[in-house]
């Protein structure tokens, strides 16, 4: 069996250091998530509405999100706002703002799209059996549009998480940077470790997102 | 409106009905100076081609569309005036199916029927057992708790059926309720339309584009052709001896195979 350096993660608290990195990876996420969450649902309904304005600044936004890699806004905000307007942001906050809006586009469209696939019918069913505007919504419309929305939305909250290993670039110290200080730090006397440390990481994200992904396997089956 | 259209006992009128969809560019006519009137206890068919504008012809019947002009009459009241609450209350005694059966998939059978009761806030066992007492008069009795995906096209429709008469309405609106089941199906589910009206005394109104439909258990149906009606009147009188164009293309090819059919509908066996 080669070295993998795995021997490094024992030294000193180096585990409990890549836990830690992974802890800031997912605190970031997780407020990232209930943020676009939210904001996402809240204008995913506006959408539906036939509202010229609202219409074209969320085509702007979106087209901008969907166009721009997640590394150049990380860069833009952390770097470029943070100069040009002179305000002062952390690394983890400006990861926040960066991730949280680009969930808010994703998850925006994806409920547009989850309620639009609700057929007319349904409502003037829903109608016809004597439902207030309301009630149509939340016994007709809602459960079902959920039901489509959720194996979509648990697909962007894994990779929303996968994709804060980019924060490193703005000197975010989470699970990857902690990862790459472990294996500078023992570059003489463990020269291998790059594999074993990295692995680590790799089966750290997995534990992660593992279950998530069953979880909308799950969901998708038992309501596809 | 004449005070004396309101007192002569009919369910359903219909006074100068008409529908005006505006588009970007143009208006698009649906329904022009429609008059009906459905007697109370009857089945009442509405035929025409596709476009004819026979579903907002219905719809407009609970107000699902709002007409354009002219008066809707229930019971003596002009509904295009009713406010949202009466209007409410109204379409709880208008029950309705279409084609496509719009079942809510995540509910079982049983609680699709007990649905509208629910929300207009029965109590939960008077509702189950109403439900129950529907789906033994559809004939569903053993399915209660299945999910519509497991169900055939003519046992959604009749959950359907089941869940349009929770409420114990006076009046069923059908459209197209058959449109998408196979000949067999279709003539169950209309016998059991059938029953229901002779049974319930509910006053139906069929919404559809096969003679067959109309020849198996209306007893009076309109013409409809290009928004308007074409000829109204009594089933064998409008078989017969159809006045119309549209009415005679709609029955003349059909008449053999339709008497054919009638014939044979009452030996066989209705498929449950």
């Amino acid at each position: 069996m080669p070295d993998l350096g795995l021997d490094v993660l024992l030294k000193g608290k180096n585990f409990a250091r890549l836990l830690g990195g992974l802890g800031i990876a997912l605190r970031i996420s997780v407020i990232s998530i209930l943020i676009s969450v939210v904001l996402g649902t809240v204008l995913g309904v506006l959408r539906q509405r036939e509202n010229l304005i609202l219409k074209a600044f969320m085509r702007l936004y979106l087209e901008v999100i969907r166009i721009m890699p997640q590394l150049v806004l990380l860069f833009l905000v952390y770097f470029g706002t943070t100069r040009s307007f002179g305000w002062d942001l952390s690394g983890e906050t400006a990861s926040v703002i960066v991730f949280s809006l680009w969930g808010t586009a994703e998850m925006s469209d994806l409920v547009r799209g989850a309620l639009s696939s609700i057929p007319g019918h349904q409502y003037e069913s829903a109608e016809a059996l004597g439902l207030r505007k309301t009630q149509v919504y939340l016994y007709v419309v809602l459960p079902q549009a959920v039901r489509r929305l959720i194996p979509l939305s648990i697909n962007l909250i894994t990779r929303m998480i996968k994709t804060t290993s980019l924060v490193l670039m703005i000197g975010v110290v989470e699970i990857l940077k902690v990862a790459q200080q472990i294996i500078e730090a023992n570059r003489m006397n463990s020269p291998n470790a790059a594999f074993g440390v990295y692995l680590t990481v790799f089966v750290l994200y997995f534990l992660v997102c593992w279950p998530i992904s069953v979880l909308a396997g799950k969901l998708e089956k038992r309501w596809g | 409106m004449s005070p004396e259209l309101k007192g002569r006992g009919r369910m359903i009128e219909l006074r100068h009905l008409g529908k005006t969809y505006k588009t970007a560019n143009r208006e698009i006519v649906a329904l022009e100076d429609i008059n009906l009137s459905v007697q109370d206890g009857e089945i009442f068919g509405i035929i025409g081609l596709s476009g004819a504008g026979k579903s907002t012809l219905v719809r407009c019947v609970n107000l699902l569309e709002k007409p354009s002009s002219g008066h809707v009459f229930i019971d003596g009241e002009d509904i295009t005036e009713f406010d949202r609450k009466s209007l409410l209350s109204l379409r709880r005694s208008i029950g309705m199916i279409f084609q496509d059966f719009n079942l809510l998939e995540q509910r079982s059978v049983l609680r699709n029927v007990t649905f509208p009761l629910e929300v207009s806030g029965v109590k939960r066992a008077a509702a189950r057992e109403r439900a129950m007492e529907l789906l033994k008069l559809v004939g569903l009795s053993d399915r209660a708790e299945s999910f519509p995906s497991q169900l055939s096209g003519g046992q959604k429709q009749r959950v359907a059926i089941a869940r349009a008469l929770a409420t114990n309405p006076k009046y069923l609106l059908c459209d197209e309720a058959t449109s998408a089941l196979d000949p067999n199906t279709t003539r169950s589910i209309l016998e059991l339309l059938k029953k229901i009206n002779q049974t319930l005394g509910v006053t139906i109104i069929v919404i559809t584009h096969e003679m067959k439909v109309i020849y198996q258990i209306c007893d009076r149906v309109a013409v409809l052709d290009q928004s308007r009606i074409a000829e109204e009147g009594s089933v064998s009188e409008v078989f017969t001896n159809p006045r119309s164009k549209i009415a005679r293309e709609l029955i003349l090819p059909e008449r053999i195979g339709a008497s054919w059919q009638k014939n044979s509908s009452t030996e066989q066996q209705e498929e449950v």
